[in-house]
């Protein structure tokens, strides 16, 4: 009867999937978790969204990313994330493109569930959505969207083909989100607080073909939608 | 008391480990100094201090700084470090007109609880099919007065200007294209609250005829990743609300 007694309790230890319990400690975790969670909520009130997301610090240091659990519609941003940025801007481009896809997450039938379904079926048009959603949320909230070009400049790999892939190439990404900027709020490219930032000249160098592409669109005030290399 | 198989298991285990140590115990089978040299070069400047050269400092300057802080005056660096700084000529040159951004922090009172709403109606078909940039003008009209208090706050009729914000285009697998429309204006007045408009989407019937089609013939539901959802289309019958911001209908009331 021990032996059977112990068994279960051990089972039901090893089994429970540990709570996504929010750092609250004074250590330097806690202070990071209580600034992420401030840049969150002034993306969430500025926008006037008006549905419930959290934010969630995992302090694993090797890991680059964020994503947003469709399940509860939380955002988790790893250590790696603030590691590598250099500022609050760039933190909140993150926080921003993972808001987008909670706020998709509670569109839909069956209060959003079957969203998943959609995201995972057509993943690379929700993630240019996304991006282009992440820089109007950055302006409503008083931050720089160009942060958005800037760290994913730092932290997106760049793989040959997209066509199953699950992102568009980061090369595309970018260039849809400077042309949106281009269009919408042109006004951070005239007065550019990230022009000889070494990432965004990285971006400028890399990106000239697909620069030519969209001066030639706007010259000629085309309206097809570019498909950038 | 142990167990006859937990025996077996000891021995064939110490058996391994002894065969793996015995293999990193093995001697190398060249004892020749010259066998583990990687270059002559290295051994020939190595081997006599004579053949040692003074290492130029100009060769290991990385920076202007660096030389600036670390050189002695009679030391000069042929290294002169370009500048280089890569311009968007496009950019700077088209937009030069604009004026700098000014953030202006809304501040809302999530206090209340009583809006006011106007009804508008847009004036032609809105279509993702039709080609269209971020930025375009669209036009909708007020299809029913908005009274307050006995007073006619917004009258029917009356032009909203409004903006297309974002177009999402068609996914893969029936996922449809979406647009969203914001900036809503009558005349000064800003309007609160944003149109979102989803195209019809397949995916209610793709995934389950994929899912019949890659059972009888294997691999044919991946071919469905090519149908593409609907377009969003907004259409003139269609009736949207937008918030009328709150301190415009509250000084109605003062007044």
């Amino acid at each position: 009867m021990k032996k059977f007694l112990i068994t279960i309790i051990s089972f039901a230890l090893f089994t429970i999937m540990p709570a996504n319990a929010m750092v609250t400690d004074d250590t330097q975790d806690g202070h990071v978790q209580n600034k992420i969670n401030q840049i969150g909520f002034r993306i969430l009130n500025s926008n006037k969204i008006p549905y419930r997301i959290t934010f969630f610090y995992n302090n694993n240091a090797k890991t680059i990313n964020a994503y947003s659990a469709f399940f509860d519609r939380s955002i988790t941003i790893y250590k790696g994330i603030i590691l590598i940025a250099d500022d609050e801007d760039e933190i909140a481009s993150v926080l921003a493109h993972e808001i987008s896809h909670s706020v998709d997450g509670y569109q839909g039938i069956l209060r959003g569930y079957f969203q998943e379904v959609k995201y995972l079926l057509s993943p690379k048009k929700y993630e240019y959505k996304a991006d282009k959603r992440a820089v109007d949320y950055l302006v409503n909230a008083g931050y720089n969207p160009l942060a958005i070009i800037v760290m994913d400049t730092k932290m997106m790999s760049q793989y040959r083909y997209d066509v199953f892939g699950t992102h568009p190439l980061s090369s595309r990404r970018v260039m849809e989100v400077y042309e949106y900027i281009y269009e919408k709020y042109p006004s951070f490219l005239a007065h550019n607080k990230y022009a000889d930032n070494i990432y965004y000249q990285n971006f400028l160098l890399t990106s000239e073909k697909n620069r030519k592409k969209l001066e030639e669109k706007i010259k000629t005030n085309s309206k097809k939608r570019l498909k950038y290399d | 008391m142990i167990n006859f198989s937990v025996k077996k298991l000891i021995v064939f285990s110490l058996l391994i480990g002894i065969s793996v140590n015995s293999n990193c115990l093995a001697e190398p089978k060249s004892d020749k100094i010259q066998d583990f040299l990687v270059t002559d070069d290295f051994v020939s400047k190595n081997q006599s201090p004579q053949n040692i050269q003074p290492q130029n400092i100009n060769d290991f300057l990385i920076t202007k700084d660096f030389v600036l802080k670390n050189s002695t005056p009679t030391l000069t660096t042929s290294i002169t470090p370009k500048e280089i700084k890569i311009h968007d000529y496009f950019a700077e040159q088209s937009l030069k007109n604009c004026k700098p951004f000014v953030y202006k922090q809304k501040k809302y009172d999530f206090q209340n609880v009583n809006h006011l709403f106007v009804k508008v109606n847009s004036t032609k078909i809105i279509s993702t099919k039709t080609p269209m940039n971020v930025g375009d003008e669209v036009f909708f009209v007020v299809s029913k007065d908005v009274n307050h208090n006995g007073k006619i706050i917004i009258k029917q009729g009356q032009i909203v200007s409004a903006r297309v914000e974002t177009i999402s285009e068609s996914g893969t697998y029936g996922v449809a294209a979406d647009i969203i429309l914001g900036n809503f204006k009558i005349g000064d007045l800003s309007l609160e609250g944003e149109i979102k408009k989803e195209g019809f989407t397949h995916t209610y019937w793709v995934i389950p005829v994929s899912q019949a089609a890659g059972f009888f013939i294997p691999f044919s539901n991946h071919l469905f990743r090519f149908v593409h959802g609907g377009h969003a289309k907004i259409k003139p019958k269609e009736t949207f609300e937008l918030q009328i911001p709150d301190e415009f209908w509250l000084k109605q009331e003062k007044i």
